[in-house]
């Protein structure tokens, strides 16, 4: 059974609508990410299901219980926001502390909990210190420790990285998830962010324009996107277009030839990205040059070995096995998020 | 019509959620914030409304109020002198804060601090000290006057001056001084916030200094020039306390209605001369109303503050300025302390503590001076407390959506109503034995009617006075805390008293000081709401200066007015020592 289930959500703020139908489920110990572009609904959608919103209509189920009409105190998960909310004129320790104390727990008890928690997020040394005087990831983590003190049922994160530095997104990520999978909680994130979804999620609802659009494990909504709009923001794609169809591939599918061969187009280099592993190229069809531009990944070995300059004309050649095909969406329906990003 | 005030107001119908025991209690609070602001606010301004509608027996004659007002030209006169009044306060107000805020934010000048708190001494004051001190200044026996008692003239041969300080000028200076500081504090904060990358942006494209000036000093401040300009306009459009000593045969609105109600007992025409002195109030707030929601992303996040350029002439020309403006507040302080202590004036020169006698004077003895104090500081204890947990609910509550936007728009309405109209419509409504319920015959006793006379009208006419600011104060303030506070203690179910007294409240310490230091001194130095309610046994020192003043015992009057500028200066310092204790305690969390 369905640890919780979201069941035909609807959500209006006056003539805006944030949610349209929404219905998904996550199963006990999941790592769920909520994703999408910003205004697409994902951060009201989780607070319905803190119960910090209403919603005009739908439900929200737990363990097969309709709880929608259960005040968030009652549903018991912990939450993260963006901002973390960390109470500035309490220090790490009291912060944590702050909910155990309504429960009947003794002095005792609560300092137990509270060191534990804190060992588990690794800060034990900073438990004296106050917000200000912390790290924002340090801050995001204190904020974590909170949230898990009370032992929530399912954990709730709002975009809880969004704030930090590169560097310590990434490190947290691993964090998160290693703590995650340690504790065996429930968890759903709601994140902006692609490339921490796909890390991150077991399983990702991407969202747009207040719909789900697709839900599935990371590796099924990269490689069999079911929109235009999917591939085109969970990573990088080239839309080929034809008179009755649309398709797109990946420029990871793409290969590049010097030379002429069959079924490969004739394309000259805008501008090359030096990304680290690779490079990708920006390439210009010389065929039909009011198409877009098309985007091709080349290995760094395989980039000295050529010794590509701009300008200069190159052969592009899809792998078939990477190709998508959206029968579904005519030419006159291509996606609203142009393939130059 | 339910339904359509919902749909107004953006209420859509959501799936019920149960609310926990805590949330009942936010429902209640509401609700009895929402009956009380109504009350208090709504209904005696219907009241007075009703009451303009009226002839002197009570019956129902549509508009004929105002057509006799417009066409009897004495209160038509009137009506031209209160806003000849305004325009000449506004304009020489606004701009002589202007340069001085200007000197305070935008120079290298030496003693700002000092200059600061020169500007803002006229705040500690009813505005009948200034009219007063101007007595003693340019009236018939005032020191510049009689070219300090014959002094000149002896010297250097100029004879008396007749200044005729009691009428147009006398009033005009009077409301300069009463409203520059107020001027000074909205231009001021204005002129803080400047991106010095427009000024750079400019001086790389080779604009002038007055290029410079219009096109991006003044557009960066016009809204505060705005909102200066119309405070200016209303404060000085409705004073009464100046008008009544200084104003000689000068009527304007303010002291028609007075003396409509206490002197002709006409309360039809007072209501309707005082919706007449409500229509600028009503129209600033509109307009503020419109900027603050322009207002909103004016200056960028990633603006980089403004860096004053050396200049030593303009140093030198800006303190000059300021000097001359803080010299002549001191020497209006000074006159009252003279006054206060001079035996006879200009008789008898020795110094006497007799005018605080106020024995054998139309002052009751100091018992107007306690009364005061307690109202003061009952209107600031229970005024400071009310008025937050207000903005508390309105600001950070997520029950009863449509109740709390109700109760913002009430909190906010009463900076539209001239403390004379909050007096007169108090007395319409507490005075009223029985209530009617309109167009119907039923009637029932008033409940309030045994407030009347009593100190708790006093305290919820100042109350009702200084609602507004005060709650623009704690609303600031609590804008600035997450609102993810109030989400995560619920999730963690930790009932909302607790989070309000444990984080809240310490984290809006700053704010409640300053609320209760602004409810104490206006509640000392306000005469306009009181003067329709006081009882002979709580007379307030704000009165007791006017009846003095009528009786022409002035020096008792000038000592009334220091003793409440002593009072309200002692409770400033209180204030700004316990700033900065609270600065430096919480300084730990803060970084």
């Amino acid at each position: 059974m369905e640890h919780l289930k979201v069941n035909g959500v609807y959500k209006n703020f006056g003539e805006f609508t944030a949610l349209e139908d929404v219905s998904f489920s996550v199963s006990k110990g999941e790592f769920v990410c909520l994703l999408g572009p910003s205004g697409c609904g994902k951060t009201t959608l989780l607070r319905i299901i803190a119960g910090l919103e209403q919603p005009n209509k739908g439900a929200v189920m737990m363990n097969g219980k309709d709880i929608t009409h259960l005040p968030p105190a009652k549903r018991n998960f912990g939450i993260v926001f963006q901002s973390y909310a960390l109470f500035p004129n309490l220090t790490a320790f009291q912060n944590i502390a702050y909910g155990l104390k309504t429960r009947k727990m003794t002095k005792r008890s609560i300092r137990e909990k509270v060191h534990e928690t804190l060992r588990q997020v690794n800060l034990e040394h900073i438990a004296d210190r106050y917000p200000a005087q912390l790290s924002g990831g340090q801050q995001q983590r204190v904020a974590l420790a909170r949230a898990l003190a009370l032992s929530p049922d399912f954990l709730l994160l709002d975009e809880p990285l969004s704030a930090l530095d590169a560097k310590v997104r990434v490190e947290l990520r691993n964090e998160m998830k290693r703590l995650q999978k340690q504790l065996g909680i429930t968890t759903i994130m709601v994140t902006h962010d692609q490339e921490e979804a796909l890390s991150m999620a077991d399983k990702m609802v991407v969202m747009n324009n207040a719909e789900l659009v697709q839900s599935g494990s990371p590796q099924e909504v990269y490689e069999y996107p079911l929109t235009p709009f999917v591939s085109d923001f969970i990573g990088t794609v080239n839309f080929l277009e034809d008179a009755s169809s649309l398709r797109a591939i990946r420029p990871e599918h793409v290969e590049l030839k010097t030379e002429l061969r069959e079924n490969s187009i004739p394309v000259s280099i805008e501008n090359m990205e030096f990304r680290g592993g690779f490079y990708r190229m920006m390439l210009k069809n010389k065929i039909n040059k009011q198409a877009r531009y098309l985007f091709a990944d080349v290995s760094a070995e395989e980039y000295k070995k050529e010794q590509y300059e701009l300008g200069q004309t190159i052969y592009m050649k899809f792998q078939e096995s990477g190709m998508m095909h959206f029968t579904d969406y005519p030419v006159q329906s291509k996606p609203l998020v142009s393939s130059i990003s | 019509m339910i339904t359509a005030v919902k749909t107004l107001l953006g209420y859509q119908e959501t799936v019920p959620q149960r609310t926990s025991s805590s949330g009942q209690w936010q429902r209640l609070l509401i609700v009895c914030m929402v009956v009380g602001l109504f009350t208090f606010i709504v209904l005696p301004v219907i009241e007075l409304m009703e009451r303009a509608l009226q002839n002197r027996s009570g019956e129902y004659i549509g508009l004929e109020n105002f057509f006799t007002y417009f066409s009897s030209p004495s209160l038509f006169q009137s009506a031209y002198h209160t806003v000849t009044v305004a325009v000449i306060t506004t304009i020489i107000s606004v701009g002589a804060a202007l340069l001085y805020a200007y000197a305070i934010e935008r120079t290298h000048m030496k003693g700002k601090t000092f200059f600061t708190y020169m500007a803002l001494l006229p705040l500690f004051a009813p505005t009948m000290m200034y009219g007063i001190s101007l007595i003693y200044l340019f009236g018939n026996n005032g020191v510049i006057t009689t070219g300090f008692f014959g002094t000149l003239e002896d010297w250097f041969g100029i004879g008396e001056w007749d200044f005729e300080i009691y009428g147009l000028k006398g009033i005009v200076l009077s409301e300069v001084i009463f409203t520059f500081p107020q001027a000074f504090l909205i231009l001021k904060v204005a002129l803080s916030t400047a991106d010095q990358r427009l000024y750079e942006a400019a001086d790389t494209l080779g604009a002038s200094k007055l290029r410079k000036l219009f096109t991006v000093t003044l557009p960066n401040i016009k809204y505060g020039l705005v909102s200066a300009i119309f405070v200016c306009f209303t404060l000085s459009f409705t004073d009464f306390g100046a008008p009544k000593v200084v104003g000689g045969q000068y009527n304007v609105l303010a002291t028609d209605v007075y003396k409509q109600v206490i002197g002709q007992q006409n309360f039809s025409m007072g209501a309707t001369v005082g919706i007449i002195l409500t229509i600028p109030a009503v129209i600033a707030f509109v307009v503020d109303q419109i900027i603050q929601r322009k207002k909103e992303g004016g200056i960028s996040s990633k603006a980089i503050p403004y860096k004053t350029p050396n200049n030593k002439r303009r140093d030198r020309l800006y303190t000059l300025y300021c000097l001359i403006v803080s010299g002549m507040f001191l020497l209006l302080f000074g006159a009252i302390v003279a006054a206060a202590f001079v035996k006879v004036w200009p008789y008898d020169f020795s110094l006497t503590f007799r005018h605080f006698g106020f024995g054998n004077v139309a002052g009751d003895g100091l018992k107007p001076y306690w009364n005061s104090l307690l109202v003061s500081s009952i209107t600031a204890v229970v005024g400071t407390f009310l008025i937050f947990l207000g903005a508390y609910l309105v600001e950070k509550s997520r029950y009863m959506k449509v109740i709390r936007k109700i109760s913002y728009f009430l909190s906010i309405l009463p900076i539209a109503l001239p403390g004379l109209v909050i007096g007169l419509a108090f007395i319409f409504f507490f005075n009223q034995q029985m209530f009617q319920v309109p167009f119907t015959s039923i009637e029932f006793m008033n409940p309030f009617n045994w407030l009347y006379g009593s100190m708790t009208i006093l305290v919820l006419a100042n109350l009702v006075h200084f609602y507004s600011v005060s709650f623009l104060t704690a609303t600031t303030s609590l804008k600035q805390q997450d609102k993810a506070y109030e989400s995560v203690s619920e999730a963690m179910d930790v009932p909302f008293y607790k989070t309000f007294a444990r984080v809240t409240l310490p984290l809006s310490l700053p704010a409640i000081l300053e609320m209760a230091m602004y409810l104490f001194v206006n509640s000392m130095t306000t005469i306009s709401a009181v003067v329709f309610l006081y009882s002979p046994d709580w007379k307030l020192a704000s009165i007791a200066m006017v009846n003095m003043d009528d009786a022409g015992d002035i020096a008792p009057a000038a000592a009334m007015a220091l003793l409440i500028i002593a009072t309200n200066i002692l409770v400033r310092t209180l204030y700004e020592v316990a700033s900065r204790f609270l600065f430096k305690k919480t300084y730990a969390w803060k970084r």
